[in-house]
């Protein structure tokens, strides 16, 4: 990945037709956040029972459940504070609806 | 890829209906599984031999019939997905050969929605998913785990962990390289499939 990954012009000018995205350097860019190797982000996950789950980025086991999602944030926030990481609040969907960063 | 591995994905591709096929997608990758989707299909007669082609390359259907009803006042209920389940159920009740082995599961919004509309699919596998992304992976997984029985199938909470993380990464960096959340929730479902296949091969 030795050169600058930008945006494709060529294809995504037309923002009301689904404009294509994929490229195979895009791909392998987007992979490589898969398994990082440090992270303090973590992640505030929708569970089971109405029960909202506490993963650390990279992981497939929740760190701690929590019976609200409030409280899962606060958990998320203090462990991501200690390494100075960010949070990331799912919806239900799984997608996102909120991102905190606890760099400073 | 193998019959064996193709699943076949008759679903609606609208706007509301894209959490649901987002997460069957990465579910079906995650589990190696090709989905295998008509969604670029566009004239009438090459769409209906294309999906005939696709039912014939599938040993799995998963059949969504949640919208093949009136969601509004003045909306008329869609009959594409019956349709195309009818020619699925024929492949496996009429076909020769490997056409005997395919597997077939319905997806609906309410349990038993089908009896008011549909009876004749009674017998078949059919699930519920309340529109929850989450609860059709949890049937979509136990399906395919009661279809492998001497295999162990990853959890649906490893699946839906992974899901999430996924669509952190794919936002995350998108939204860096200037592309608008309009441009990321608005990609060809196809784009969505390669960079799924990419991030997987990745994370497992």
């Amino acid at each position: 990945m030795g050169k600058e990954i930008k945006r494709n012009t060529d294809t995504a000018t037309d923002s009301s037709a689904c404009s294509k995205i994929y490229t195979k350097r895009l791909g392998s860019l987007i992979a490589s956040s898969a398994r990082p190797a440090i992270s303090g982000k973590f992640h505030v996950i929708s569970g089971d029972r109405q029960n909202w789950s506490v993963v650390a980025d990279g992981q497939t086991k929740a760190s701690r459940v929590f019976a609200t999602k409030t409280k899962a944030i606060e958990f998320a926030k203090s462990s991501a504070h200690k390494l100075k990481g960010a949070v990331v609040v799912h919806k239900k969907t799984g997608e996102i609806e909120q991102r905190i960063s606890l760099a400073d | 890829m193998a019959f064996g591995r193709n699943v076949f994905i008759n679903c609606p591709f609208d706007h509301e209906y894209k959490p649901l096929l987002k997460a069957l997608v990465f579910e079906l990758i995650y589990l190696g599984f090709k989905p295998k989707l008509s969604q670029t299909i566009s004239s009438s007669l090459i769409r209906v031999n294309e999906i005939k082609n696709l039912i014939r390359s599938c040993k799995y259907g998963i059949h969504d019939l949640s919208r093949s009803k009136v969601l509004t006042k003045h909306e008329l209920p869609r009959f594409n997905m019956p349709y195309e389940l009818g020619l699925d159920i024929g492949a496996l009740e009429f076909g020769t050969g490997k056409l005997k082995t395919k597997r077939i599961l319905i997806l609906e919004k309410e349990k038993y929605h089908y009896q008011k509309v549909i009876s004749d699919i009674a017998g078949q596998d059919i699930e519920d998913h309340s529109d929850d992304p989450k609860t059709l992976i949890t049937k979509v997984r136990n399906w395919f785990s009661t279809n492998f029985p001497d295999t162990t199938i990853s959890g649906q909470n490893k699946i839906w962990i992974a899901y999430n993380q996924f669509l952190d990464d794919l936002n995350e960096n998108l939204t860096a390289l200037q592309y608008t959340e309009k441009d990321i929730d608005e990609m060809p479902i196809a784009d969505f499939v390669k960079f799924t296949i990419d991030w997987v091969e990745k994370f497992k």
